[in-house]
């Protein structure tokens, strides 16, 4: 019985083109990595708004020149201590160290007269060497940081005042002049000081050391996590010690150009400036944080808190209201950032679920046929495999009549014809294994969830297709991933299409985008000769089943939540789908041929007129979530379902159902096969197998597909 | 233990010292060494309480100088000194409440959090009292000023007795109650001692609280001899390094989790005989912070000789 | 592979490995089994550094007491301790290229095949460390340590805390760490796996070994079951 049907007639299935939703779109940001440092972003821009609004002409050319100018040196001692803090420790000694290396410049161009080059390595010297003495106390000696670098502040700070009271007249009595020296302290280049390209060089430095450089790396790994670094095979107290005398350098160069652009030094130099530099970089991070190299927080962090301090300097306002100010403003953005972090999760989980009002068709077509009206005929199944299996989402036959089937823990399994007692591993896939189909070389192609679209050559070699589709426009979240792949089939062209069920859930929480409703899923279509694949339809209800119609030139596509199946054109996919058969009782997943024309749809649960009026109220479903434990939700009844039997106009022509008491639950695909259904379901432990009455016992699969005699 | 060695350290200095030094050895010089000690050694039981809780309390100098300004200001402008030091103690209360709140609640770390609320609490105490000024006079005729720079017997002077008093006090703290168990099971191990039902947060208030009002004696102690309520002491940092010092030679571990008045007082003996001696020697304040910070590195690389920090105890933020 | 002989070891005062002898061979998985601190974990401490171990342990001929963790790690022992040993600020991607030695190449484990195995670690490619739940993170533990490439690996209760399903998966991953060629030296909780796996196993009681033979012989020695391994 061939029944035909008329594409141009069926009834035209909405798919949105967008799907916008407010909280979504928190949701998505909410769990982006980057949204970590939101807070001191915005921190930075009200500062700066706050500024633009209350004055004139702050940010002009010349102001940000310098500004620019003298933000150099904290830079580079900011990044300087950001090394520090990534390997774990701290460096209170950073201002003794710049003002010590700054009277060394002073001296030896001043006094000692060396030229500007000696002058630059010498200052370095002086700013490792301070490292130098912290790396080995605190490094290759292991003592405490914060207590090391406080003991050579002070010491430092004491040899500084002494030796540049000495010195202090003398070098504000030379009048050396030189033109490189003058270079460094005040020429622009491309109207931005020397100063500033310098900071930007170093930071470009630090942000590569630690993102590509295999040392940087190893610095995080020892700040994140000491022993494990240890047991890693990390030199820990080698890299904590050239951490500080990296430090150390940075600080000497920040002196250099001090040096070069003051040409004096007093005894307040550098003082405060450790605390400034660590206050200015916890805001950027969000926190005292070892383990983390983020180079463009922390500078984000220090022009909040640099340009704050000095426009509170330059509008007048006096010292004590400036350091009261800055306090303030500190501690409210710790506050608030350390609430941010600490809640940020919670505040995701709350937000993620995203429901929204929808109704499936009412049930129709199934008069007769409900599970009320007759004896549950599946329960006549015979069983295969009991226990050999676990979780055989699809059963597929090849010609002879050997059965596969993917496994919850990553496996493709081989029942042999024709006792099918003999369950032996044809291929070790990984992931979650869902839909199955056979190619025309008699490969096997299989939807993974988590994974792709993965192909199992006749001996069992793994071939992952793909596992990626281009991104969608409109998405925040990036898509571009299969996260769901469930079901495919293959067009006589080559093509595989295959269901993506869902991009915001995975397979371990696919549940909640049924109490979502939203339309998450999509088709996607992938060509083996070109290698590419491309989203054909967007937005669909959890698509799920794809069988090929038997002209070929159709696909069928179950939407599982809508409870009915869509059809598209192969010829003009850009058109979208038209309802095939809408108002099923229970929720469809596989889509299969059957022998005669017609076609066989697994329901892996049951609808219920409870569960279909709470899909009118997202707000039930979404409070539900938060104050409902999982195991007491209402929810489609997944344990128990059947198979139905459509022909190929799309009308039921016949129902088998569960029984209540197994021994099959939740089918959730069948093959036809030789004149038996073969029963798989992505909870069960066993596959079933339903002899047909009257049906053609040499119809297989792949025949049917491929033709004989291939 | 680094206490010992400590211990030994100071006494070898004042063997040293007693020959070394013309005047070093005698009753007066004892008496000076005690007195100029008094209020480092007070403010050294308020640290040292807030860091054995693993905590840190950096406002701690800038907290001593807004009390005794408090005090002062409403003194000099004619409150009696009952009320005076009333309104005192409640503004050091609403400063420890502040920290401990920022700590326990906000849970900003401590180093932060005092950070910045000595920057917080300097800038407010200059704008709204001073008026953007650093200091002001304390007159010497003022009875409390009186009595804090005086003796309360021949050969015991007030701010002696006062150390005693809260050396007393502390050790009855850390030893006898049970806010001073539930101190150092915080420090020991701050998670058992949350998830266990300890109350952390109200025991942190107790500390910060505490380090206030023994920075207000030690505030009042000070000003009444000096005579002078100054708030660059805050910004020169010496004191503040010299109270840590205090604690940390003693041997309390910055860590937290245990420590004594005993320790304060080995860590007080050593820096109180070195300050003695050096300003007896007329370094300069240079040399001096020179010597303190070398001593100090040398304490911890013996420290670290003697206890090996445990590598399998080795929390990743311990600094 | 490795010889362990007369191996003791102390915390502080505690002498807790009383002379402890143990042989792991090529291509094998060994399991140490016992009651709670008899000393297992500290067996395998001890043999990466950490307490200082003193006796005779040598890894292919080479002495390894003595030697700092890092220089034995970089001798070939891989180790997967308790508390999970994951870097939580860095993303899982640089976690496990961090388990790849300095002057590493080629090896017999890819970042590929972690992929395939766990595409839930695929999928938080780019997620912190800190961020994946206990098992994920146990999982990426021993796959950072197989990065670096080592003949042995040993490993400390790899399934504790784990829900069931996520037990039979780290069974899984250690039968095909073997299949590879990387022995095993494995302390486990619970009986069954480390019976299933394993091809020898170890008793230890008191901070010495008390039974040394295959799963079956063990299954077969009730005395030594009954004394030291039932409650």
């Amino acid at each position: 019985m061939i029944a035909s049907f008329d594409f141009n007639s069926l009834p035209k299935q909405r798919v949105p083109r967008l799907v916008i939703s407010p909280r979504r779109i928190v949701g998505d940001l909410l769990s982006k990595g980057w949204i970590e440092n939101a807070i001191p972003f915005l921190a930075l821009l009200l500062v700066v708004g706050g500024i633009l609004a209350s004055t004139d002409g702050y940010f002009d050319a010349a102001n940000l020149r310098n500004l620019s100018q003298y933000a150099a040196d904290g830079g580079l001692v900011m990044l300087a201590l950001l090394i520090v803090v990534a390997v774990g420790g701290i460096d209170l000694s950073v201002g003794s160290n710049f003002a010590m290396s700054a009277f060394v410049a002073l001296l030896c161009f001043h006094i000692l007269e060396l030229p500007v080059p000696v002058v630059l390595l010498a200052t370095l010297a002086t700013g490792m060497s301070i490292g130098v003495a912290n790396g080995v106390i605190a490094g290759l000696l292991g003592c405490g940081a914060l207590l090391t670098t406080l003991g050579t502040m002070i010491t430092v700070r004491g040899l500084y005042t002494l030796l540049s009271q000495a010195w202090l007249v003398d070098i504000s009595k030379s009048a050396r002049l030189d033109d490189w020296w003058d270079w460094v302290g005040f020429e622009k280049v491309l109207t931005m000081p020397v100063g500033f390209w310098v900071l930007v060089v170093v930071a470009a430095s630090v942000f590569v050391l630690f993102r590509q450089t295999r040392f940087g790396w190893h610095i995080l790994a020892v700040g994140s996590n000491r022993k494990a670094a240890r047991h890693g095979g990390i030199g820990v107290r080698r890299t904590i010690f050239v951490s500080y005398v990296m430090a150390g350098a940075l600080v000497g160069l920040s002196a250099f150009l001090f040096a070069a652009r003051q040409n004096a030094i007093s005894a307040d130099t550098g003082i405060g400036m450790e605390f400034f530099v660590l206050t200015a970089l916890v805001v950027g991070l969000g926190g005292f944080v070892p383990g983390r190299g983020a180079v463009i927080p922390a500078l984000i962090g220090f022009a909040t808190i640099y340009i704050l301090n000095n426009y509170l300097i330059n509008a007048g306002y006096r010292g004590d209201f400036v350091l009261l100010s800055m306090g303030a403003i500190i501690i409210v953005i710790l506050g608030i950032d350390v609430k941010f972090r600490k809640n940020r999760h919670r505040l995701l989980a709350s937000t993620y679920l995203d429901p929204v009002a929808f109704e499936p068709a009412a049930v129709q077509g199934m008069e007769g046929m409900m599970p009320t009206d007759a004896p549950p005929r599946l329960a006549a199944a015979e069983i295969i495999a009991s226990g050999q299996v676990d979780g055989p989402e699809d059963v597929l036959l090849d010609a002879d009549g050997n059965i596969y089937c993917g496994t919850r823990d990553g496996r493709l399994l081989k029942i042999a014809a024709p006792d099918h007692t003999e369950v032996s591993v044809f291929a070790r896939i990984g992931g979650r294994p869902l839909g199955l189909a056979f190619d025309r070389e008699g490969r096997i192609v299989v939807c993974v969830a988590g994974m792709g679209l993965v192909r199992v050559s006749t001996d069992g070699a793994v071939d992952l297709l793909t596992d990626q589709t281009a991104r969608s426009v409109f998405s925040v979240q990036d898509d571009t991933v299969i996260r769901m792949a469930d079901d495919l089939d293959i067009a006589p062209d080559g093509t595989i299409y295959f269901t993506d069920a869902t991009k915001r859930y995975d397979i371990e929480s696919w549940g909640l985008d049924l109490l979502e409703g939203r339309p998450n899923g999509r088709l996607l279509a992938y060509d083996p000769a070109t290698r590419r694949t491309r989203t054909v339809c967007d937005n669909l209800r959890f698509p799920n089943g794809v069988c090929l119609t038997h002209d070929g030139r159709h696909l069928l596509v179950a939407s599982t939540w809508d409870c009915s199946i869509m059809i598209f054109d192969l010829a003009r996919l850009s058109d979208g789908p038209r309802v095939f058969l809408g108002g099923l009782p229970g929720y469809p997943d596989n889509v299969n041929r059957s022998s005669d024309g017609g076609y066989w749809v697994a329901l892996a649960g049951m609808r219920n007129p409870v569960f279909d009026e709470a899909m009118r109220h997202p707000g039930l479903r979404r409070r539900m979530t938060r104050r409902v434990p999982p195991t007491n939700w209402l929810f489609g009844n997944l344990n128990i379902g059947g198979v139905l039997k459509i022909d190929g106009r799309g009308e039921i022509v016949e129902a088998l159902w569960d029984a209540p008491d197994g021994p099959l639950y939740a089918i959730t695909s069948m093959r036809e096969h030789g004149g038996a259904l073969y029963l798989g379901g992505v909870s069960n432990d066993k596959i079933g197998r339903l002899k047909l009455e009257g049906t053609d016992r040499t119809w297989n699969g792949p025949d049917s597909y491929w033709g004989k005699g291939r | 233990m680094l206490e010992r060695v400590v211990a030994v350290a100071a006494l070898v200095l004042v063997v040293v010292f007693s020959f070394a030094i013309d005047g070093f050895a005698t009753l007066g010089n004892l008496r000076v060494i005690l007195t100029n000690s008094a209020s480092l050694a007070i403010l050294s039981c308020g640290m040292a309480a807030v860091i054995i809780s693993r905590g840190l309390d950096l406002s701690l100098i800038a907290q001593m100088i807004a009390g005794a300004l408090v005090f002062s200001f409403l003194v000099i402008g004619g409150t009696s000194t009952g009320i005076s030091m009333l309104v005192a103690l409640g503004a050091m209360l609403l400063l420890g409440v502040m920290n401990a709140w920022l700590i326990a609640y906000v849970e900003i770390p401590a180093m932060l959090a005092t950070l910045a609320s000595s920057m917080f609490i300097t800038g407010l105490f200059r704008n709204t009292i001073l008026d953007g000024g650093f200091m002001i006079l304390l007159p010497r005729s003022n009875p409390t000023v009186a009595f804090l720079s005086g003796d309360l017997l021949p050969g015991l002077s007030v701010s002696v007795a006062l150390m005693l008093v809260i050396f007393a006090f502390t050790w009855l703290l850390l030893t006898a109650t049970t806010t001073g168990r539930i101190v150092q099971a915080m420090g020991d191990n701050f998670q058992a001692a949350r998830l266990s039902g300890l109350p952390v947060r109200t025991t942190t208030i107790a500390v910060y609280v505490f380090a206030a009002l023994t920075a207000l004696l030690a505030g009042l102690i000070t000003s009444s001899a000096s005579g002078a309520v100054d708030f660059r002491t805050v910004t020169n940092g010496t004191l503040l390094f010299d109270v840590i010092l205090v604690v940390v030679l003693g041997g309390i571990p910055l860590r937290g989790g245990r420590g004594s008045v005993r320790n304060i007082i080995v860590g007080l003996a050593l820096i109180a005989v070195l300050r003695n001696g050096m300003t007896l020697m007329n370094f300069t304040t240079q040399t001096q912070d020179m010597l303190k910070g070398l001593i100090l590195i040398v304490a911890i690389v013996t420290d670290n000789y003697l206890n090996p920090r445990d590598a399998e105890t080795d929390t990743a933020g311990d600094l | 592979m490795l010889e362990v002989r007369d191996l003791h070891a102390y915390y502080g005062k505690s002498h807790i490995l009383q002379g402890v002898d143990l042989d792991v061979g090529d291509n094998e998985i060994v399991s140490i089994l016992g009651r709670n601190g008899v000393g297992r974990s500290t067996t395998l401490k001890a043999i990466m550094g950490d307490p200082q171990p003193h006796g005779a342990i040598t890894f292919r001929g080479k002495p390894v007491a003595g030697r700092k963790p890092h220089e034995i790690a970089h001798m070939g022992i891989g180790f997967v301790p308790e508390e999970r040993a994951i870097f939580p600020t860095l993303t899982v991607e640089q976690n496990l290229l961090l388990g790849i030695k300095g002057g590493q190449t080629g090896g017999r484990w890819s970042i590929e095949e972690t992929w395939r195995l766990f595409p839930q670690l695929k999928e938080r490619a780019n997620a912190p460390g800190g961020a994946l739940s206990g098992g994920e993170q146990q999982m990426l533990t021993i796959c950072r340590t197989l990065m670096g490439d080592p003949d042995l690996i040993m490993i400390d209760e790899p399934t504790e805390g784990l829900a069931p399903q996520m037990v039979e998966r780290i069974g899984e991953l250690l039968k095909e760490i073997a299949r590879r060629g990387i022995s095993i030296l494995l302390v486990e909780q619970r009986l069954v796996i480390a019976m299933r796996i394993s091809h020898r196993v170890y008793v230890m009681g008191h901070g010495r070994m008390v039974f040394e033979g295959t799963p079956a012989a063990l299954m077969a020695d009730e005395g030594i079951r009954r004394e030291w391994l039932e409650v």
